[in-house]
């Protein structure tokens, strides 16, 4: 069996204590495979923003333990931590993805930059031209259309070579045309780059442009689905409120 | 409204304690220059009421001041005895500069308070009290304030060398020690010989004179009777006034120091207030545009703009309230602190109570209240600007003025401050003191007009200053160098206070190198004498003429001058020995000679010039005791730094003057003498005057140098005091933009960077802050220092000196600065917890 590019074995994560106990995740396990686009899915309150974060490493476990690769991510310290993430992780947030002092290329290769790596610019020219932003590199983020700051973030995400990148609501700010090209290009980074993406999304024609949908609710798994569409998707979640 | 602000002011408590703490330390100052200033004078009049308890009159002299009456015959003692009513009389004389040499050769400095010998009559009316040992009553017998026998090493019953102006040195045996009759705590500072009173008369140069008689009278006589009975037998030059107003007298003498002593302090005082105004108006300029959004919600849901304004003054009264009260109560400590440092730099004050007076307070409140509110009355205008939609919009924020109004505005106060400092400089002035106001307002526009403009230049400099700091910190110095410059106006308003204080630091710097090297050129090319010896005030007598009697000892002139009517004016006309001083002092003199055959007189160019006088011609001086004398002119001289303008011949000026004073006296050693040689004889022949000053060329520069740096010393501790405020501002615009910039903290985090880098990033920005800060403010010093020093007569600074290397200790102090300035920002930036700043 191949490694996974990321997983969680019986993982917890419980907030507070006694009668406000909260279990955002509920022994959750599950892994995501390599080149593999893969969408989490739940109402509010699920556990798909916590499930993600502790992936991430942001938020430590309560009990059972996560990979990023073969690497378990409870061991580690605060700064290993951050290392791991500059080097292995990406990240695609809602909103406020981009640092309003630094131009578009400046944003694009930060990660690299912070690891005081050498950056590939062959590698990242090649991604800045695929997200169509060759010439908005020198701009400023409030130079840019809320798209062109979501397609910097997305290439600041692939700009290291992650073994994952998580999004968060990625297209959520912007209109479904916009997010659409977005998505667009996220799986062509999955499919022909060979990127993995774990994405967090409430919306049934996001979670359409994935390999497979994970569906949470109450901090547990309560289903999957295979290359989904938006109806089937859309379907299914209609019904997890139930 | 109210309780939506006060609500607001509790939640924010750090912003709160941010802003008050500069308003505090104004408040602190102004406290502490009040209290101390006022804790002296009540001393001081609890100690005269004390000294002039016994006495009902007091007879003494007319004179401009304390020290300078003319003394009272003898003989008047026994014709107020006889006068009806009066029951005790009593004369009494004093002179400063009068000290034993204990045993181990020390005695009390010349710099330090006051040293004076004093008469002992014995008479309880002298109100002295015995401590130890007896009173001294034989001509060779002297008694010691406790004071003095306490800090020094003295023996009752050991025989001293005491010196005097009139008597030079003498022995006399140590009989007892003694207190003025007051209380025990209290010391005013200046320590007493006392000799028995005929003694007194001659070692202190008054023979059958007294300075003061005191007397006291029967109760049950009439006051006003006896007064006028007394008054009828005083010369023209005398007066009779009661105990009180003699008290109050003593208490006035000192009136001038207390008010140029509290006028200094409220200076240093203004200072800090004055940086602290742009300290709190930044703070209320980065807090409204943090609050943009909840006051476009306010201005939404109906609040006026008028209430918006007036929130953030009442937030703006609230701070200044209790800012006020903390600093009032910190004043009161920082009195005594403030005591210790004046006291660690050689100064003496009496120990005593320190009176919080009304008026205190109510200064307090006004520099408290006033000066945050003027300062928070910008912020608060545009904080009533902000519209409804600011609530909706995603980014929010409020506009920085346009460069274009701000470089008008700029401008014109640059012009009015430039035009008032040059003014103040240069400007023609009766008197001092409109002289310095218009310097010093022109100064405070100069800073506003630096306030107002640096926030242009912020980007240029922040790009010079932080492309090495980029280039070094990578990533992390990168991101500091653009956040340094995406608010010039924070970046400028926070840099400001350091920008004044710097200004102001190396101002003083600068003028004192000037001054040091002006004195140190001066001594390499004028001065050719070997030794100067100088005592504080007049050499004691017989001080020429033992160094005249030493073989090794070659050319000597004295110093000395005193005033008298030149062509009809006011002049200090100097006593040089006219055969010698050409050998000793190179004074440029370019025409004519220095001719000692009496009668001659050299000229200052300039003043030659004034006079419309050459050589050969006539100046006539009318001396102060009515002599008037035609003085040819046989020498006129270029250079004036040791000279006076108008100068005659030592014998000259001993006749006119009918006196021996010696101010000071310059020598060479003899030809063929080693300088080792001549320099141990002139030290062996002054052994028994510790008070003198003999030193070399060398050594006089040195003591020079030190003098001036003392004085620079004390001057920058307290200047330093803005750096504090510099510093506390930085802590305070970094602190709330790291809050500000919570989620862009997070972000950074997530993507990989470290807390080190974090923390680095801050601590980048700091420093790039307190460099622009540091490089704006010694820009500042060099111009206003260079312009000082023009503007001060040549024979006191020649031309401007910039120490480099010390401007540039200020760059690195303003690093420092930097650095400690961003430790907490920086630890609260690290320290965010990445998942509640990205969710933010």
């Amino acid at each position: 069996m191949t490694t996974m590019a990321a997983r969680t074995e019986g993982a917890s994560k419980i907030y507070g204590s006694g009668d406000t106990e909260v279990r955002a995740l509920d022994n959750v396990s599950i892994g995501f495979n390599p080149s593999e686009f893969t969408a989490i899915m739940g109402p509010s309150g699920s556990g798909k923003s916590t499930l993600m974060h502790t992936l991430a490493g942001l938020d430590p476990l309560t009990s059972g333990s996560t990979y990023i690769g073969d690497v378990e991510l409870g061991s580690l310290s605060e700064k290993e931590l951050t290392l791991l993430r500059r080097q292995k992780v990406g990240f695609i947030f809602q909103a406020f993805n981009l640092i309003p002092t630094l131009t578009a290329i400046e944003n694009i290769t930060l990660p690299v930059d912070l690891a005081k790596g050498q950056v590939d610019m062959t590698w990242v020219d090649n991604v800045v031209s695929t997200v169509g932003l060759a010439d908005r590199k020198t701009h400023r983020p409030d130079e840019l259309s809320g798209g062109q700051q979501q397609r910097v973030a997305v290439a600041r995400a692939l700009a290291s070579k992650p073994e994952i990148i998580f999004a968060d609501e990625p297209t959520g700010n912007l209109d479904s045309k916009t997010g659409g090209e977005i998505l667009d290009f996220m799986r062509s980074a999955v499919r022909e780059l060979g990127q993995t993406i774990v994405m967090v999304t409430h919306d049934a024609v996001a979670a359409s442009y994935s390999d497979r949908v994970v569906f949470l609710a109450d901090g547990k798994i309560v289903d999957e689905m295979a290359n989904p569409t938006a109806d089937a998707v859309f379907d299914r979640i209609k019904n997890l409120g139930d | 409204m109210l309780k939506l602000t006060l609500r607001g002011l509790l939640k924010n408590k750090i912003r709160f304690l941010l802003t008050s703490l500069a308003v505090v330390l104004g408040v602190t100052f102004v406290v502490a220059a009040f209290v101390v200033t006022d804790g002296l004078r009540s001393t001081f009049e609890g100690v005269s009421q004390d000294i002039y308890s016994t006495q009902d009159f007091s007879v003494r002299g007319t004179g401009p001041d304390d020290f300078s009456r003319s003394p009272v015959p003898e003989e008047l003692v026994g014709q107020i005895e006889a006068i009806p009513g009066v029951t005790n009389v009593s004369g009494y004389v004093e002179a400063d500069q009068t000290y034993p040499i204990d045993d181990d050769g020390e005695t009390a400095e010349p710099f330090g308070p006051p040293r004076f010998g004093i008469s002992w009559s014995g008479n309880p009316i002298d109100n002295y009290l015995l401590l130890e040992g007896e009173g001294p009553d034989e001509p060779d017998e002297f008694a010691l304030d406790q004071n003095f026998f306490d800090d020094f090493n003295f023996t009752i019953g050991n025989t001293y060398v005491v010196v005097s102006e009139a008597g030079g040195p003498q022995e006399f045996t140590l009989t007892g020690t003694f207190r003025f009759g007051i209380e025990d705590e209290v010391s005013v500072g200046p320590v007493f010989a006392a000799f028995e009173p005929e003694t007194a008369q001659r070692f202190l140069g008054l023979p059958d004179q007294y300075q003061e008689i005191a007397i006291a009278i029967d109760p049950s006589a009439n006051a006003d009777d006896v007064q006028s009975q007394i008054r009828a037998l005083l010369p023209a030059d005398a007066v009779v006034i009661t105990g009180n107003e003699a008290a109050e007298e003593f208490v006035d003498g000192f009136t001038g120091f207390f008010t140029a002593f509290r006028a200094i302090l409220l200076t240093f005082a203004f200072v800090v207030l004055f940086v602290s105004a742009f300290l709190i108006n930044n703070t209320f300029t980065i807090i409204i545009g943090q609050r943009v959004r909840e006051l476009g919600l306010l201005r939404a849901i109906g609040a006026t703009g008028r209430q918006v304004r007036q929130s953030v003054m009442i937030e703006a009264l609230a701070v200044g309230l209790i800012s006020t009260v903390l600093g009032t109560i910190l004043g009161l400590g920082a009195a005594r602190v403030l005591i210790a440092i004046l006291e660690s730099f050689g100064a003496s004050f009496p120990d005593g109570p320190l009176p919080l007076e009304p008026r205190t307070i109510i200064w307090a409140l006004v520099v408290g209240v006033l000066v945050t509110m003027i300062s928070a009355y910008l912020p608060a205008r545009k904080a009533a600007t902000v519209s409804p939609m600011e609530a909706l919009s995603e980014t929010g924020g409020l506009e920085e003025a346009r460069n274009g109004r701000r470089s008008i505005i700029g401008g014109l106060v640059a012009i009015a401050g430039i035009a008032g400092t040059l003014f103040g400089l240069f400007g023609s002035f009766d008197e001092a003191t409109p002289r310095l106001i218009v310097l010093g307002l022109g100064a405070v526009l100069s800073f506003i007009a630096v306030a107002i403009l640096s926030p242009l230049l912020v980007k240029p400099v922040v790009a010079v200053v932080g492309a090495p700091i980029a280039a070094f910190g990578k990533r992390a110095g990168k991101l500091a160098s653009s956040n340094a410059s995406r608010s010039p106006q924070r970046t400028a308003g926070t840099a400001v206070a350091l920008t004044i204080g710097l200004a102001l630091v190396s101002t003083v710097t600068i003028i004192g190198a000037s001054l040091k090297s002006t004195v140190s050129d001066a001594l390499s090319n004028t001065v050719t004498a070997d030794y100067i010896v100088t005592a504080f005030g007049q050499l004691p007598e017989g001080v020429l003429e033992e160094v005249s009697a030493l073989p090794e000892i070659g050319d000597i002139t004295t110093f000395t001058g005193e005033d008298a009517l030149v062509a009809g004016e006011d002049r200090y006309v100097e006593g040089l020995d006219f055969s010698t001083i050409s050998s000793l002092i190179d004074a440029d003199l370019t025409e004519g000679t220095y001719d000692s055959s009496g009668g001659n007189t050299v000229l200052f160019r300039d003043y030659a010039d004034e006079l419309g006088v050459g050589v050969g011609d006539t100046v006539n001086i009318e001396f102060p005791n009515g002599v008037k004398e035609d003085f040819t002119v046989s020498g006129i001289f270029d250079d004036n730094t040791f000279f006076d303008s108008i100068s005659i011949d030592v014998a000259d000026h001993q006749r006119f003057f009918e006196s021996n004073e010696v101010g000071a006296l310059i020598a060479s050693g003899a030809d063929g003498v080693s300088p080792a040689d001549a320099r141990a004889a002139l030290d062996e022949s002054l052994e028994l005057y510790p008070q003198l000053n003999v030193q070399d060329q060398a050594e006089f520069l040195e003591e020079t140098e030190s003098q001036i740096d003392q004085l620079l010393a004390i001057i920058n501790v307290f200047l330093g005091l803005s750096v504090l405020i510099a510093l506390i501002g930085i802590v305070n615009t970094l602190t709330l933009s790291v809050f500000e910039r919570t989620r862009e903290l997070g972000l950074l985090r997530a993507v990989g960077m470290t807390r080190r880098q974090i923390r680095r990033m801050v601590r980048w920005e700091s420093v790039i802050v307190a460099v622009f800060g540091a490089v704006l403010g010694i820009g500042l010093g060099v111009l206003f220092g260079w312009a000082i020093s023009d503007a001060i007569p040549d024979d006191i600074v020649a031309k401007a000196t910039f120490p480099i290397g010390q401007l540039f200790v200020f760059v690195v102090a303003a690093v420092l600065v930097g650095l400690i300035a961003a430790i907490l920002p920086a630890r609260r930036a690290a320290k965010l917890n990445i998942l509640e700043a990205i969710s933010s």
